[in-house]
C-alpha cells in the first residue's frame, strides 16, 4: 500500500546532518555515504508523517503524498 | 564449541529493552535507577521510532489523590466489561501519578499552570482528564536515559530471543544497515515494540514483534480477539480522533446518540456497529460535523491553532509545528478535510497480547512485557481493545507499565549472572534471520502484506464476525505459513526487515482469528453475529493462546472474579 508519489531531496541545500534519517520510524531515508547527503531509499514504506521535514534544518526535503491513500475499510 | 564472538557482534547488559518508544525508554530509565546496566535495541532510532512523535493527543491522566476505586470502578464496569485484570488494574492506577511525576523529572514537557502545578483538562467522558503533552517526548526522555548511562543500539532488529533451561538469556537481530549480527546477552529482557497495526491506518506503523517474539519463546498471550477500530475520514484513511460524537447520517441523525447509551467509554464497539448498520440500510455516507464540537470536546479533537482550552495550553510548539505542516499539504494536495468529511471506519489495531502479571512479568522467566505490546495481555483494561484507557490512553499506559516493568526487572536481575545461549542455537536462529535472502524470489515482502491483509483483514473479520467468515480467513493464513518460510524473498536489508514484518503479521493476524474463532459470545468489539449477545454466565473467560508445536494451541481460563471487587449480576 503505497502512500507516496516521491521524495525529493535538494542536494544543494543538503548539509548531510542525517536527522531526518534518523527521524523516520520506517526505514525510508538512508545517508548516501559516498555523497554525504540523505536519500529517500525506500519510498514504499513512506507514511507522509512528515515528521522528517520537521527535523530539517535546512528545509531541502518535501514528501509528496498520494492521494486518494488507499483506505482499508470495509462496508457492506 | 564455537564462541559467541564468531557468530556476530557480541553485548552485553543486564536489563536487555527491545524498542526505544513511549514505554521502553521509561522501562530503561527506572531500571536503570533501580541500579541495572541497561540497553535499548530499536530498529530505527530511540526517541523518535514507534509512535508517540506522530501522536496528536494528549494524555490520559489522573490526579494526585484521584478516587482511584471509582475509576476502577468504571474501567472494569464499563471499558472492560468484567475482563479485566482488576488487581492488575489497581496496581496500575495507584502508579499512574507518581509516573506524571517522573514523566516532568524526566524532561516530558506536560500542560502547567503559572505556578508549575500540573493543569488537567475535564473531559466528558470517563473519571479522568486530559493533560498536553508535547510531540517529542520521547526523544526527551531519549536524552535523559542517555545522561544516566543507558546505552543505545539502533538500526537493528531483534528476531528472536535466545533461551537457556527455560529462561530468556539475550535476544538476535541483525543490523538493517550493515547487515551485521548482533547477539545480545542479559539478565533480563523487556520487550516494549508498540504491538501490532497490521499496516491498515497511516502512521501507525507499529509492527508487533512484541507479540511474536514472546509468542515464539514460549510465552502465552491473552485477549487477542479484541481489535480496535475507529473512525475514519473516507478521504485520507486517516482516523478521526474525537469526532465519533459528531457523525451524522443522512436523515441529519446522530449516530452516536442513536447507538451508544451512556456511560459509554469514548471509543466503542457500539458506534461502529451502529455506522456498518447505517450504511447497510442505505443512511450513508454518513459525514462528521466539526462544527458541532463541544468546548470539552475540544480538548480532545479542538483546532489545533486555538489550543488554549480553560486557560490551560494544550498544544506543545512542536505538536502545532507539525500539525500546521500537515494540514497544508493535505489543502495543497486535496484541498483539505473540509468541514463535513465523510466518515468510515477503519482497522486501527494496535494488538498487543503478551500475557503479563501486575509486575509485567510474561509467563516466560527472564522475559518482561511493557506498553502497548501488553495492551490487551495484561487485561488491566480488559475486553477494550488498545488504546488501553481510550484516547491519550497509550500516553499513560506506556510509560506507567514501563516504569513498573523496568523496577521489576533491574530487581530481578540482581544477583543474577548472565547466561550464555548455546552456540548451536545462535546459529540456528542467525538462520532465522536471514532465512528471507537467501530465498529464489519468488514473493517480495509488499505483496506478501498485500496477500495477508486482502486474505484476512476485511473488516468483516473484525467487526461483524461469524464461525464462517472466521475459518475462511484462518485458511487462507494456514496456507500462507509455509510460503513465508520457503519463498519470501529479501532483495537487501530493509526488505530483510520487511520479511519479519511480514511473518510476524501474518501469525498475529492468526492469532487473533483463532481467539475470536474460541470466543462464542459477543463483548465490545468482538461481535459474533452467530453469537450476538453478551453472555456473563458463560463467558468470563479469558482467551489463552501459546505456541503449540508448529501452530497455535488456545484454550480458555475463568476470569476469578470472585476475587475481584467488581462483579456482574450474573457472577
Amino acid at each position: 500500500m503505497e502512500r507516496v508519489e516521491r521524495i525529493i531531496i535538494d542536494e544543494e541545500k543538503c548539509i548531510g546532518c542525517r536527522l531526518c534519517v534518523k527521524s523516520c520510524p520506517v526505514d525510508v531515508l538512508r545517508f548516501d555515504e559516498t555523497k554525504k547527503k540523505a536519500v529517500g531509499a525506500y519510498p514504499q514504506e513512506c507514511e507522509w508523517c512528515l515528521i522528517c521535514e520537521e527535523h530539517c534544518p535546512k528545509d531541502c526535503l518535501r514528501v509528496q503524498p498520494k492521494i486518494p491513500t488507499p483506505v482499508f475499510e470495509f462496508i457492506r | 564449541m564455537k564462541s559467541l564472538e564468531a557468530l556476530g557482534n557480541v553485548l552485553t547488559t543486564d536489563v536487555l529493552v527491545v524498542g526505544g518508544g513511549m514505554a521502553g525508554i521509561p522501562a530503561a530509565i527506572a531500571a536503570r535507577e533501580s541500579g541495572a546496566e541497561v540497553l535499548i535495541v530499536d530498529k530505527a532510532y530511540t526517541g523518535l521510532a514507534g509512535q508517540s512523535p506522530r501522536g496528536g493527543n494528549g494524555i490520559v491522566a489522573l490526579k494526585k489523590g484521584a478516587d482511584l476505586d471509582k475509576y476502577c470502578e468504571y474501567i472494569s464496569t464499563q471499558v472492560g466489561r468484567y475482563l479485566n485484570d482488576q488487581k492488575a488494574l489497581r496496581n496500575y492506577a495507584e502508579h499512574v501519578y507518581p509516573t506524571i511525576e517522573k514523566l516532568d523529572e524526566w524532561g516530558v514537557e506536560l500542560t502547567k499552570h503559572e505556578d508549575g502545578s500540573f493543569g488537567y483538562f475535564d473531559l466528558p467522558v470517563g473519571p479522568w482528564w486530559m493533560m498536553g503533552i508535547n510531540l517529542y517526548c520521547a526523544d526527551n526522555m531519549r536524552k535523559t536515559a542517555e545522561k544516566k548511562g543507558v546505552r543505545l543500539q539502533n538500526h537493528v532488529n531483534i528476531t528472536d530471543l535466545l533461551k537457556e533451561n527455560g529462561r530468556v538469556v539475550g535476544a538476535v537481530g541483525f543490523d538493517i544497515i550493515s547487515g551485521d549480527f548482533c547477539i545480545f546477552r542479559a539478565k533480563t529482557v523487556i520487550l516494549a515494540c508498540g504491538a501490532n497495526n497490521f499496516r491498515a491506518t497511516r502512521m501507525f506503523t507499529n509492527s508487533g514483534e512484541g507479540n511474536s517474539l514472546a509468542f515464539n519463546a514460549g510465552a502465552q498471550v491473552r485477549n487477542a480477539e479484541f481489535v480496535f477500530l475507529e473512525v475514519a475520514a473516507a478521504k485520507t484513511g486517516e482516523t478521526l480522533h474525537g469526532a465519533q460524537m459528531f457523525v451524522f447520517n443522512q436523515d441529519g441523525e446522530n449516530v452516536w446518540d442513536k447507538y451508544v447509551d451512556w456511560p459509554a467509554q469514548d471509543v466503542c464497539a457500539e458506534m461502529i456497529l451502529g455506522m456498518a448498520r447505517e450504511y447497510r440500510e442505505g443512511r450513508g455516507p454518513l459525514y462528521i460535523d466539526l462544527s458541532k464540537l463541544s468546548e470539552a470536546m475540544k480538548v480532545v479533537a479542538g483546532d489545533i491553532h486555538n489550543p488554549i482550552v480553560g486557560g490551560l495550553r494544550r498544544q506543545f510548539p512542536d505538536k502545532i509545528s507539525w500539525v500546521t505542516r500537515l494540514e497544508e499539504r493535505e489543502k495543497e494536495v486535496f484541498g483539505g478535510l473540509g468541514d463535513k468529511p465523510e466518515a468510515k471506519f477503519a482497522l486501527h489495531g494496535n494488538a498487543g497480547f503478551v500475557r503479563v502479571d501486575q509486575n509485567f512479568r510474561t509467563t516466560v522467566p527472564g522475559l518482561y512485557s511493557v506498553g502497548l505490546d501488553t495492551g490487551n495481555g495484561s487485561a488491566i483494561f480488559g475486553s477494550a481493545p488498545q488504546p488501553a484507557g481510550r484516547r491519550g490512553g497509550p500516553f499513560m499506559y506506556c510509560p506507567t507499565t514501563g516504569r513498573i516493568g523496568g523496577m521489576s526487572a533491574a530487581e530481578e536481575s540482581k544477583g543474577m549472572d548472565v547466561v550464555d545461549a548455546t552456540a548451536d542455537q545462535v546459529e540456528a536462529l542467525r538462520e532465522h534471520a536471514y532465512a528471507s535472502l537467501g530465498h529464489s524470489g519468488k514473493i517480495g515482502p509488499r505483496e506478501m502484506f498485500d496477500r495477508i491483509q486482502a486474505a484476512a483483514l476485511p473488516l468483516e473479520f473484525f467487526i461483524i464476525r461469524s464461525g464462517k467468515n472466521l475459518n475462511k480467513a484462518i485458511g487462507a493464513l494456514e496456507d500462507m505459513r509455509q510460503e513465508i518460510r520457503s519463498d519470501l524473498t529479501a532483495k537487501d536489508y530493509h526488505e530483510l526487515k520487511l520479511c519479519h514484518e511480514a511473518e510476524t503479521m501474518a501469525l498475529c493476524t492468526e492469532i487473533v482469528l483463532k481467539a475470536a474463532l474460541t470466543h462464542t459470545e459477543s463483548r465490545d468489539f468482538h461481535y459474533r453475529e452467530d453469537y450476538p449477545k453478551q453472555d456473563n454466565k458463560s463467558w468470563l473467560k479469558w482467551v489463552i493462546a501459546e505456541k503449540s508445536g508448529d501452530g497455535i494451541g488456545i484454550a480458555t481460563e475463568d476470569v476469578p472474579i470472585g476475587e475481584y471487587p467488581y462483579r456482574p449480576a450474573e457472577a
